[in-house]
């Protein structure tokens, strides 16, 4: 049985069950782990655990703000402009340009006729970074801002396409970025999980693959905070049990565990798992007050166009993360449907960023106005980009062979953009950029070697980024 | 009205609706004012029902095969309305409204000229049956015909994918073509001479041109007399299965056939023994035999003549050499008649298992006692004084002559090696049989020269690979051969109750460390229903065991075969083996396709963990129960599937195992990535779960660890390459017609469904016309009158609104593919599809195979997976049996000897204790891989019974990871043990066993992360969301937050051992779901049902029920303290239900000492 629990003991136990080569300790991380271990024992000296959790580098960001745009954005509408489709309009790929390589999931690229982005590109800030209309008040962060436009990787399907973006592997049973990261760093709050996980429909595409622990302990699963209702499964004790009887029953409960406890002193689990209840009950009024927006002030709610209805459910996420960060919560992933833009892509796309442009914009000027932004790395990917052809009527296929994400925040020299992809914005060209790279660069922004992260499993020390992986341009991305 | 609509959808997705549903979906319609204007139930409609009820079925069963497609004997078809009309060749069969005047009823009354079917009539109800059926104008529902095509052309397909008629040829001609071949070796000169004229049979392996581990369909008799032994299948009476061709066997190493307990050879019952009466003969069996301990108690061996009469089965007129197990032995008998039995002269049970003999027995006239001899070797060996009958009536068998292995019914057969058998019509003398032994010995000697030279010629190039790689892998303990050991000695000698122990405290020993004292009888029968059934035992069997009189070591032996015998046994230790099958119930990627039949699978699981059958049978199953136990399910024209068929089912059902991994549905995928992804799930899966080690590392170069190479490991995926997945109808006739009479129907309702939707989309949204309301009325009328002229569903159990109701029963399995479609495998440069190299072919891992003494190479594409199979079960395995007894020592300990457990390779622990780990694993195999005699020889051990209290300083500092085994681990409940254990304690667990899985409501936050809301449609039956924990669904992208919460194992891959974390929503969950919280109610109210309302009794029953003992004063004090407090501002009632919330909380409760 693996053990995973949370005092100083338990790391000893763990260190012997498993083995040294693991560069942080199974206990070391996540909701009721750190969360509890430096309840029992904040101070706890790292040396204790024969391990040095002093960061592989300079760390550049201590949480995580993952916006993600399931259903995969355009490129060519968004971030990546390409005035050459404009002129090439309605005509098919050139025949030089080799197309057929290409395999989409609806269409053949070749013959399709080639569709511009409907939307007007401007430059913005002092960088002169352009950005698309539908992104206008994102746009006035332009400087904070580093788009890399040239990501790609090998699936043109969501499912397989997700698996990939959020867990670094086609092949399902992998732990998401998140459960390696607060398996890596661990959680700052006493009182909250250290991954958090919100959708703006209450649906995560591929499940919990997309938010799982995977092969790591499920400690480091996100857990998922609704934005209505009871914020977290099994948060509220049931009506006919007052808090105050609650509180009766953990305190006779208490009593018996321990007791029980007393007489297998060599057992730390059933210690943990007394603190647990404490942590529970300690929760069950955090996560209220996690989510209670009511002292935020006016402008901080016009700020993330909380009181209009199409930027009112975002924003209140975007709002939340900023809540949660500063409560120290490691990684927040924000769930945003939908951009499959098969059929009218440019008209579904105006839609779904008038819902996200404000709340981002907001966010991020929150942020940076409280301090966080500077240790909040921002990240903005769908699982892939779009086709520049087009399918059916208006609509875009899937395009994995060449996209846009953005960073900010973090240390991120924002203003640029890295890469680039072919004039038609098919491929990327230019400073390929593969899903692992950018998991690489994302952990060392977070002061994480990405090749030392690693967890024994099926014989094999795992890491995030499978056998692959350079974090080449994590220096360019930052300010030195 | 759109919502009866959507619901109508639901139900046309649902094959398991019943006319209840029906008649709901009705009543809804009904509510939503639309007029039904015709009757409920039309004449015609219960003509149809009398038809496809009382008609069809009769027809089919009795008429068809002689009168349908295929024959349609004297002209006549029975299977058409238009044959029916038509008559056949003598005229018409059926005059409607007369049934006296339609000679068809004359017939099957038998009055007439014609009696029909022939050699048997119909029965009284079945002839009434159509008799009413004419009587009402012999209408024949005119679409059902039409429709049948439908599901025939579904099943003919089945069979073209099976390659069901290509592989029956294929095995024609492989008997024929050994038969032939054998026709030049006459008979025999090796006998003496004198002899030559009486061998009535002799089998010997030396004969065989098989592939090693090939079935044996017919084995030669080179007696002359043709009396080739074939697989009982096809003997009047015969049961049994076909054993294999072993090249290098346990008789020395010579080739021999090996029985399995259900394999089985006899010769043709037209060519009998000339032996009868009280006559002379004389039996000769070269063989190692292997020890088997359950079951009926006699295994036979060799025999001719009648085993018993249908009337007496316990008077045998024949001649038989059998295992005899009564009594607690194990030696031959030699019996016949009553009061008959010449018993072997030795009743050690070590005299012979596991090493080869001759023996040689010689009978003449008279009583056994004094009639039998036995020879051993060569060696006269004195008669023991039994049998004081003679068997004065031996008589030929109609059907079989001579027997080996498993024949009859009520007679195992044996397990083992049969190097050579032989039967002489009369008592040879004790010159003749000292040269029948010798030619035997001396026989065997040169095939052991013969083996040397097929062992000789091995590739250069793999030797020296293997070679290689052994110098650099000295450490791989486990590829080693299974060392056979004896417990050791100890000085404690009073501690040690099984070999177990002799192993675990001579390692204490060594480091002058004392064993933990045993645990109480109250800790131990907890410990045990926990173990072996994942449940809590009641308070009554609780006291009952803690105060039976008996000493302990008999009074838990009891208690262990009483756990044992439990249905609920298997769902646990299923459960253990689900994990390491990464078990679920649907594909996972985005879509999270459901599987309709994963269910089979586990359901598989169980009963043959409960069947108690061997793990080699188990593991050739799930590899390659289609390959090895091979035809389809013919059940056309019978009522009930027969037992062998049964069989050939439950093996198919294994290779599930193969299907019901992750899986990607979307449209236009990759096909070739698709396979790719598919077959490497197939060969990671069968690594981990059967050779425990981590093959897939191999994909992408040669395993940096262990001596698999990426060659080897494309071998594998070669091996895999030539199956596919298959749905399996699974229905019995009378299902296939119920099937045919909804068919029509349910098109028609499609078709309704989607005319009534179109027309609401022509309305957008504008209030219709009065005509236009007429219309929509009158559609949605025919829609549920459709509806409900579809009879109630047969063919499934009502409540689960799940399957497609336009889906035939069916288990997913493997079978072969066409030849056109099995993909070539090649060898893929850092496993990229886009990279492919060499082609590679199907095989064992090199160094496997070299330390198998197997060679590499497997047949394909027919049998590659057998051949796996058989290789791997092989008794001298250095894997197999390892890792198995390695998972159920971890099943019992929460520890294996080897702690991970799917990884037996260099990256994996080295055992803690590997001389305990071999011994386990000879034993297994010793045992006929019994995995429940495992169980006994673990839980009887004083190891298993120690106490989990650390009391000793010394040895927690000397063992702090309990590494040594000091004491017994303290085990936190798995998810679905604690799902059980608070239904249990609530009284509402509901022990109904299989079935499709069960999805309980779940409060909204639960379901949040749900992505289509269909994908959980709650169980309709209330009584089914208290079932066990392994019932409830398993989603790939979705579980119950109870098994997320406490660590079921994610279920893409293979999960040797689960993790068990300790984090705080598993407080939240026992605290606060609300599930939990009605349980605690139904707890108070259950002690209040059983302890009155007396505070102390109840609080006293509330600890029994929940902990299994009574609370001490303080905690029966605090209790009442904590009672009163919290009925001070709440009910009694109230409080009470808070109490038993809190039992659910203790960590008593969730911990198994």
């Amino acid at each position: 049985m693996h053990d995973f629990v949370n005092n100083r003991f338990a790391c000893r136990q763990v260190e012997r069950a498993v083995s040294r080569r693991d560069w942080l300790t199974r206990a070391g991380g996540g909701f009721g782990a750190v969360a509890l271990g430096s309840l029992l024992n904040r101070e706890a000296p790292a040396a204790d655990t024969d391990t040095s959790r002093t960061p592989h580098f300079e760390p550049r960001a201590k949480a995580v703000i993952s916006l993600f745009m399931q259903g995969g954005p355009s490129q060519v509408d968004t971030f990546d402009p390409k005035p050459e489709l404009e002129r090439l309009r309605g005509q098919p790929v050139p025949a030089s340009f080799a197309a057929e390589g290409l395999q989409l999931q609806f269409m053949s690229a070749t013959g399709a006729a080639l569709m511009p982005s409907p939307f007007k590109f401007e430059k913005y800030g002092e960088s002169g970074l352009p950005i698309s209309e539908i992104f206008a008040r994102t746009a006035q962060h332009a400087d904070r801002l580093a788009v890399i436009r040239s990501c790609h990787h090998e699936s043109f399907i969501h499912g397989p396409a997700l698996s990939l973006m959020h867990t670094g592997s086609l092949l399902l049973g992998h732990p998401s970025v998140g459960a390696w990261v607060v398996y890596g760093l661990g959680c700052e709050s006493d009182n909250l999980p250290a991954y958090v996980v919100m959708s703006d429909n209450d649906v995560v595409r591929n499940g919990v693959v997309s938010y799982g622990a995977g092969f790591l302990p499920a400690v480091h699963q996100g857990t998922i905070l609704r934005t209505e209702g009871t914020p977290i499964q099994n948060l509220t004790p049931p009506s006919q049990l007052s808090t105050a009887h609650q509180r009766t029953v953990l305190n006779q409960l208490a009593s018996w565990n321990q007791r029980h406890a007393a007489a297998r002193p060599d057992d730390s689990r059933l210690e943990a798992r007394i603190a647990n209840y404490e942590l529970a009950f300690r929760m069950q009024s955090a996560a209220p007050e996690l989510v209670d927006l009511a002292g935020e002030t006016a402008t901080t709610r016009g700020l993330y166009g909380l009181d209009t209805p199409p930027t009112e459910r975002f924003g209140r996420m975007c709002l939340l993360a900023r809540r949660m960060v500063e409560r120290g919560v490691r990684y927040v992933q924000l769930f945003c449907s939908d951009w499959d833009g098969h059929g009218d892509c440019a008209g579904g796309h105006r839609n779904v960023a008038a819902a996200i442009d404000q709340p981002i914009a907001g966010l991020l000027t929150d942020l940076a106005q409280r301090g966080l932004l500077d240790s909040t790395l921002v990240t903005w990917a769908g699982e892939f980009g779009r086709t520049p052809v087009m399918q059916g009527n208006h609509g875009r296929d899937h395009n994995p062979y060449g996209y846009s994400t953005w960073l900010a925040g973090g240390g991120i020299r924002g203003g640029q953009a890295i890469g680039a992809t072919d004039e038609l914005g098919f491929r990327a060209v230019e400073d390929k950029i593969h899903v692992h790279d950018l998991h690489a660069t994302m952990l060392t922004l977070l002061g994480i070697d990405h090749e030392k992260l690693t967890y024994l499993f099926e014989g094999r020390n795992r890491r995030l980024t499978d056998v692959g992986g350079y974090n080449h341009i994590a220096a360019r991305l930052t300010r030195s | 009205m759109s919502i009866s609509i959507n619901s109508l959808a639901t139900h046309l997705c649902c094959r398991n609706w019943t006319r209840a549903i029906v008649v709901a979906f009705v009543t809804g319609l009904l509510c939503c004012e639309v007029a039904v204007t015709s009757p409920v139930l039309a004449d015609d409609s219960a003509a149809i029902e009398h038809f496809e009820k009382r008609v069809r079925p009769v027809l089919i069963a009795h008429c068809v095969k002689c009168h349908g497609a295929e024959k349609a004997e004297s002209g006549l078809r029975l299977d058409q309305e238009a044959g029916i009309a038509r008559g056949g060749d003598s005229g018409e069969v059926i005059r409607a409204g007369k049934p006296d005047e339609s000679p068809l009823i004359q017939a099957v009354r038998q009055t007439g000229e014609f009696k029909m079917p022939p050699g048997k009539k119909l029965s009284d109800e079945e002839i009434r049956g159509l008799e009413t059926w004419v009587r009402n104008g012999a209408t024949w529902p005119d679409d059902a015909v039409a429709k049948e095509r439908d599901s025939r052309s579904l099943i003919e397909l089945a069979k073209a994918t099976l390659g069901e008629e290509n592989r029956d040829s294929k095995v024609r001609a492989d008997v024929a073509g050994t038969g032939d071949t054998l026709k030049a070796e006459t008979k025999s000169t090796r006998f003496p001479a004198s002899t030559q004229d009486i061998v009535e049979l002799w089998l010997s392996a030396n004969t065989l041109k098989l592939a090693d581990h090939e079935s044996v369909m017919l084995w030669p008799d080179t007696s002359g007399h043709e009396r080739h032994a074939t697989p009982t299948l096809g003997h009047s009476g015969g049961t049994g299965t076909a054993p294999l061709f072993v090249a290098r066997s346990d008789v020395d190493g010579r080739p021999a056939v090996r029985f399995q307990r259900d394999n089985g050879l006899a010769t043709p019952g037209d060519k009998p023994l000339p032996i009868a009466g009280d006559a002379s003969y004389t039996m000769l069996v070269v063989a190692t035999l292997r020890q088997r301990f359950e079951g009926y108690p006699y295994d036979g061996l060799l025999g001719f003549g009648e085993p018993a009469s249908p009337s007496n089965p316990g008077r045998p007129r024949s001649g038989l050499l059998q295992v005899d197990r009564t009594g607690g032995g194990w030696r031959l008998s030699h019996a016949g008649g009553w009061n008959h039995d010449a018993l072997s002269p030795t009743q050690s049970p070590l005299a012979w298992h596991d090493r080869p003999f001759a023996l040689v027995v010689v009978k003449t006239p008279g009583p056994m006692r004094t009639s039998t001899r036995f020879f051993l070797n060569g060696q006269l060996v004195e008669l023991p004084a039994t049998g004081s009958d003679a068997i004065s009536d031996i008589a030929p068998r109609a059907g079989m002559a001579a027997f080996i292995g498993h024949v009859m019914p009520w007679w195992n057969g044996i397990v083992g090696d049969v190097a050579e058998v032989a039967i002489f019509s009369r008592a040879l003398s004790d010159a003749e049989v000292a040269a029948v032994c010798e030619s035997s010995r001396s026989h065997s000697r040169q095939s052991e020269g013969e083996q040397q030279d097929v062992a000789a010629p091995r590739p250069a190039h793999v030797l020296a690979n293997v070679a290689t790689r052994s110098e650099s892998d000295d450490t791989l303990w486990a590829f080693r051969p299974v060392r056979v050991l004896e417990p050791p000695d100890v000085t404690h000698g009073d501690w040690p109750k099984t070999g177990v122990d002799q192993f675990v405290l001579s390692k204490l020993e060594e480091r002058e460390l004392t064993p933990a004292p045993p645990a109480d009888r109250r800790t131990l029968i907890r410990r045990a229903y926990f173990d072996l059934l994942g449940l809590p035992p009641t308070p009554e069997q609780v006291e009952a065991f803690a105060h039976d009189p008996g000493n302990d070591r008999e009074v838990f032996a009891r208690l262990v075969e009483q756990l044992l015998a439990s249905p609920q046994y298997g769902e646990r230790w299923g459960r253990h083996w689900l994990d390491v099958a990464r078990y679920a119930d649907s594909g996972g990627y985005e879509t999270d396709i459901y599987f309709k039949n994963a269910w089979r699978y586990r359901d598989y699981v169980i009963k043959s963990l409960n069947d108690d059958k061997p793990y080699d049978v188990f593991v050739q199953e799930q590899l390659a129960g289609d390959e090895l136990w091979p035809g389809n399910l013919n059940l056309e024209g019978k009522q009930l599937m027969p037992e062998s068929q049964r069989r050939k089912l439950e093996a198919r059902i294994g290779t599930g195992l193969f299907t019901l991994g992750p899986q990607i549905h979307e449209s236009n995928m990759d096909a070739g990535l698709v396979a790719y992804e598919r077959l490497t799930d197939w060969v990671d899966t069968a690594g981990a779960a059967f050779l425990g080690l981590t093959v897939g590392c191999a994909r992408c170069h040669d395993h940096k660890f262990d001596p698999i190479s990426q060659r080897d490991y494309f071998a594998l995926q070669a091996t895999f390459a030539p199956s596919g997945e298959f749905d399996e109808p699974i229905m019995t006739p009378m299902e296939q017609t119920d099937f045919k009479q909804h068919y029509p129907r349910i098109i028609a309702v499609d078709e309704a469904r989607r005319a009534i939707r179109l027309f609401e989309q022509t309305l957008s949204g504008r209030a219709a016309t009065s005509d236009e309301q007429t219309k929509l009325s009158t559609l949605r009328n025919a829609l549920a009158q459709t509806v409900l002229d579809m009879p109630g569903g047969a063919t499934s159990a009502p409540g689960t609104p799940w399957d497609g109701i336009m889906e035939v029963p069916t288990a997913t399995t493997l079978a072969r593919l066409r030849p056109g479609l099995i993909p070539t495998v090649r060898l893929l440069n850092r496993g990229e599809l886009s990279r492919p190299r060499e082609e590679v072919s199907a095989a064992i891992p090199e160094l496997l195979a070299f330390v198998t003494k197997t060679e590499p190479p497997l047949p394909s594409p027919d049998g590659s997976r057998a051949a796996l199979a058989r290789w791997l079960t092989q008794p001298g395995h250095p894997l197999t049996a390892r890792v198995m007894v390695n998972r159920i020592w971890q099943g019992h300990f929460g520890e294996g000897l080897v702690r991970t457990p799917n990884d037996f390779g260099k990256m994996g622990a080295p055992p803690t204790h590997p001389e305990l780990l071999d011994w386990l694993a000879g034993q297994f195999v010793r045992r006929g891989w019994s995995i429940k005699d495992m169980h006994r020889l673990i839980l009887n051990s004083a190891t298993w019974q120690m106490s989990s209290l650390a009391t000793d300083a010394r040895v927690l500092e000397a063992d702090p990871d309990n590494r040594l085994i000091t004491r017994m681990n303290r085990r936190r409940l798995e998810s679905e043990a604690l799902w059980d254990a608070v239904h249990s304690a609530s009284g509402t667990l509901n022990l109904k066993a299989g079935g499709r899985p069960v999805m309980p409501a779940l409060e909204p936050d639960e379901l949040a992360t749900i992505r289509d809301k269909y994908h959980w449609v709650v169980t309709a039956d209330p009584a089914e969301h208290s079932r066990r924990g392994l019932y409830m669904m398993s989603r790939r992208n979705f579980r119950m937050p109870i098994f997320e919460v406490f660590d079921s194992p994610p279920n893409a891959v293979s999960t040797g051992r689960r993790d068990a974390t300790t984090v705080a929503p598993q407080a939240l969950w026992t605290l606060n779901n609300r599930r939990v919280y009605r349980q605690a109610e139904l707890f108070a109210a259950r002690l209040t049902r059983e302890a009155g309302e007396d505070p102390a009794a109840q609080v006293d029953r509330a600890w029994q029920i929940a902990v299994g003992r009574r609370p001490t004063d303080d905690e029966q004090a605090e209790s009442r303290v904590l009672l009163d407090t919290l009925a001070l501002e709440s009910s009694r009632p109230a409080a009470l239900t808070t109490f038993c919330l809190a039992m659910f909380n203790l960590n008593e409760f969730l911990y198994v000492e």
